[in-house]
């Protein structure tokens, strides 16, 4: 199962818990196996059906761009970050 | 100007590491390049925006009738003339917006909410007409109390610019409304337990105010209002396809109705991201009829565009009397200006970043101020952050008696150490091996001048981390008869990109440089790219050039099976810019396929569109040394090294370049620049004799280590090179400062103001 690593702001939503095993072939499917440990997870990071905007996700330390659609495999860490541009 | 480069391994590389000659050098140095306020149309108006002259107004009403009626003046405009769109997000880089809240910068609606702010504009015949009129409209104002000062404005009870705005406070909206638009966390390990170990602990608050990217084009669009409903802008910006994207949702039309050819620019820094005049002028030439050009002079660049925030940084830090660092904590409050999204979180991210450090708490406050809404400014966010994280830092190996190299080393990060949002780094970074390159380095080798009685001698030294941004890239290129390879790729040049961009698909190809002609098209021309920042084109470009160079290769290994009548199963090698089929002699140069291409299909084009997963950290470490003359307060920079981890530098002098850039500006932020407002809100110092940037008199040259650490995930080791420069020296020459005079100053600019009213009290 992949490791979602939880952000500070949404340890309420997942009673305290950093890190957060669920099990999933997408980014998409990870956190909608979340919501049974973290209600409400999936509509604060993707109110839309889409990832925030705001948002990016890395799975292993990659920056993808498929957003609910980046593949994940069994060992993998996914980690929700702002998204980064720069000057 | 003494440069090393310390390469971690031999490369066979022709093109890449030499210094050839930039294309577009003739034009630039000629006066012959296009530049956004060169461009002119038949028919051409010209237009002005009239700004509030209050830092918090209510507008209770705009009356523009007398403008309208003047001869000469052709459309006359206000927000009423302007969609109001929804609160999705916008693309401005780091400092983030919503579309909301952009449409409200571009033009004030209710409410002015610093003084700048566009109230109305004029397209006039000529520009005294456009002046005339903008004199003859009349504004209603209600004025209302300035928040002005971080602190004040963070109060429950503090006037609010918008009266809607809830904090986000770790990811709930709270109920009452406040200037606080976002508290966000990063937190690793257990910071009290962290704390609880320590034998040492450095606590200190450190304040910079708002400065300015302050590159030397100002901003300059021309737009027409075709009656086919069509919108081309001419405009000097970082990112072409963001403003077109940005642009269409402002306006409300579809973003294929807009074109933006962007102009060669005169610097950017984070400042050219988002738009301010384009929808403007593209509003004006709608309702004239007429193509509108409008540019913002240097003070409404100053009260107007977009500045990087003021900042308070309160840092805890606490180690082991060996110098483990064992804990760290981190208060950052930055001001984002009228609207909510400075780029706090990337301060907080970067801050602590080159570090192993196992316990962090980093909270950070963005905060609405009665000032212009800030923008990206080169490696945004992290300068003031890293200029409290390396103050403190130094501190911390005073406290110990320890080399502050050695305590850097000592909690060096590495390949698996986990930054502050708990991502680890994956591939090799430069960090341990900045630092031993300025341990290594002559200047830090060699000992200070001694000081005498008025002139204190001072060295310090600070790392800088930006983790730059990959993002997305595409291009295309023809091979011509002659041999010679068109490049067409989007971002507009401002580092020197034609040129890396090209030597990097010539070396794909094995061809000379010389044979490369790139050229930065219109969204209309090529594929989508973002922005022209985040250290990204050569990075990023640059492996979209090697993938399209793959493609041009793939296919004219094609081109000679069939001049060779060979069977698909024939080997056909590509190497050096060589073609060699099986049989013995069987070859072709570049150039002699390339002039039977007709013969065999027609025009070999390579495409390609990248979006890299895997972006290569950027490390840089410098050491300053510095003279304080303790009767006038100048500080005199005596000599300056900066070591960075490059990854490869495709073109070295651009490089070094970059680098000297960026320290040029960091020593300004630390010595000189600030936004000086009075009680009211009003900039007192708007324009560039009175906001005091450094000029080539006040800087030595500034020597530079290109460490080169390969990032494995590009083709050629590459690392973004552009931003992270500007982090160190903030931190650098406040702690030589300290060193000089034995007084920790923690409040940028350190000005001779500063220094004498500190010295003297």
């Amino acid at each position: 199962m992949a490791t979602v690593w939880i952000p500070a702001q949404l340890l309420t939503e997942c009673g305290g818990r950093r890190q957060i095993e669920a099990p999933g072939r997408t980014v998409g499917e990870v956190l909608r196996n979340l919501e049974r440990d973290c209600p409400g997870l999936l509509a604060r990071l993707a109110p839309n059906g889409e990832l925030a905007p705001d948002l990016a996700v890395s799975v292993d330390g990659a920056i993808g761009t498929l957003g609910l659609l980046e593949p994940v495999e069994p060992t993998s860490e996914v980690f929700l970050v702002p998204a980064l541009q720069g000057g | 100007m003494v440069t090393t480069t310390r390469p971690s391994e031999k490369t066979t590389h022709k093109v890449i590491g030499t210094r050839p000659i930039r294309p577009d050098g003739v034009d630039k140095v000629t006066g012959r390049a296009i530049y956004g306020a060169d461009v002119t149309l038949p028919g051409l108006l010209i237009g002005k925006v009239l700004r509030s002259p209050f830092a918090h107004a209510r507008i209770r009403n705009i009356d523009t009738g007398a403008a309208e009626r003047l001869p000469g003046v052709r459309a006359v405009i206000t927000a009423a003339d302007l969609p109001d769109p929804d609160k999705g997000m916008a693309d401005v880089g780091e400092a983030s917006a919503t579309y909301r809240d952009l449409s409200h910068n571009v033009m004030a609606r209710d409410k002015a909410l610093y003084q700048g702010h566009a109230v109305a504009a004029v397209a006039a015949e000529s520009a005294s007409i456009a002046e005339q009129a903008l004199a003859l409209i009349t504004v209603d104002y209600e004025p209302l109390p300035p928040v002005l000062d971080l602190v004040e404005a963070m109060k429950d009870d503090a006037p609010l610019l918008h009266e809607d705005l809830r904090t986000n406070e770790l990811g709930t909206l709270s109920d009452k409304p406040s200037n606080i638009a976002a508290h966000a966390r990063f937190l690793k390990g257990d910071p009290a337990a962290g704390f609880a170990e320590a034998d040492v602990i450095v606590e200190r608050t450190y304040t910079t105010t708002m400065v300015h990217q302050g590159y030397i084009e100002p901003h300059a669009s021309t737009a027409y209002w075709n009656a086919d409903g069509k919108i081309t802008i001419w405009t000097t910006t970082q990112a072409p396809f963001a403003i077109r994207d940005n642009v269409a949702v402002l306006l409300n039309v579809p973003v294929s109705r807009v074109k933006v050819i962007p102009t060669e620019i005169g610097g950017g820094f984070g400042g050219k991201l988002p738009p301010y005049v384009e929808p403007l002028a593209a509003v004006l030439s709608r309702k004239s009829g007429a193509p509108v050009k409008m540019t913002m002079s240097r003070t409404e660049e100053l009260q107007a565009s977009g500045p990087t925030s003021g900042s308070r940084t309160h840092v805890k830090i606490g180690a082991k009397r060996d110098g483990t660092i064992v804990a760290v904590e981190a208060s950052l409050a930055y001001e984002a200006g009228a609207f909510p999204g400075s780029s706090v979180r990337f301060g907080s991210l970067c801050m602590f970043a080159p570090y192993d450090i196992p316990n962090m708490q980093l909270d950070s406050y963005d905060v609405v101020v009665n000032k212009p809404k800030v923008a990206a400014y080169r490696a945004p966010g992290s300068p003031a952050a890293m200029f409290a994280s390396e103050s403190a830092l130094d501190e911390l190996a005073e406290r110990l008696g320890m080399d502050p190299i050695e305590l850097r080393l000592k909690n060096s990060a590495k390949v698996g150490t986990r930054m502050a949002n708990n991502i680890p780094f994956q591939h090799p970074v430069g960090n341990v091996k900045v630092l031993e390159a300025i341990r290594e380095s002559d200047h830090w080798r060699s000992p200070l001048p001694e000081s005498t009685e008025t002139r204190k001698i001072g060295r310090g030294l600070a790392m800088g981390f930006w983790p730059n941004a990959p993002l997305k890239s595409s291009c295309f290129a023809t091979v011509n008869p002659d041999g010679s390879v068109t490049l067409v790729e989007g971002n507009p040049d401002i580092g020197g990109t034609r040129a890396s961009l090209a030597m990097q698909l010539a070396e794909t190809l094995g061809i000379p440089y010389e044979k490369v002609i790139p050229q930065v098209a219109d969204t209309e021309t090529v594929g989508y790219n973002d922005a022209t920042g985040g250290s990204r084109t050569t990075f990023t470009g640059g492996i979209a050039v090697y993938e399209l160079g793959q493609d041009i290769k793939q296919q004219l290994i094609e081109r000679a099976r069939i001049l060779w009548q060979l069977n698909p199963e024939d080997a056909i090698v590509y190497e050096d810019g060589t073609i060699r089929g099986p049989k013995e002699g069987q070859q072709l140069s570049f150039d002699q396929l390339a002039a039977q291409l007709f013969k065999t299909g027609g025009p070999v084009v390579g495409r390609a569109s990248v979006s890299p997963k895997h972006v290569g950290f950027a490390f840089g470490c410098h050491v300053v040394d510095l003279a304080v003359d303790i009767e006038t307060g100048k500080v005199e920079i005596l000599r300056y090294t900066a070591a960075q981890d490059v990854g490869k530098a495709v073109h070295p002098s651009y490089v070094e370049g970059q680098i000297q850039g960026g320290v040029a500006q960091g020593i300004g932020w630390a010595l000189n620049e600030e936004y000086v407002y009075d009680e009211q809100g009003r900039l007192v110092n708007a324009s560039f004799l009175d906001y005091r940037m450094p000029t080539s008199l006040d800087l030595p040259m500034i020597e530079t280590i290109l460490v080169e650490e390969p990032h494995p995930p590009h083709p050629f080791g590459v690392r973004g090179v552009g931003e992270v420069p500007i982090v160190p020296p903030l931190a650098a020459v406040a702690n030589a400062i300290s060193h000089a005079l034995g007084h920790r100053f923690t409040d940028l600019p350190i000005s001779p103001r500063r220094i004498i009213e500190t010295l003297y009290p």
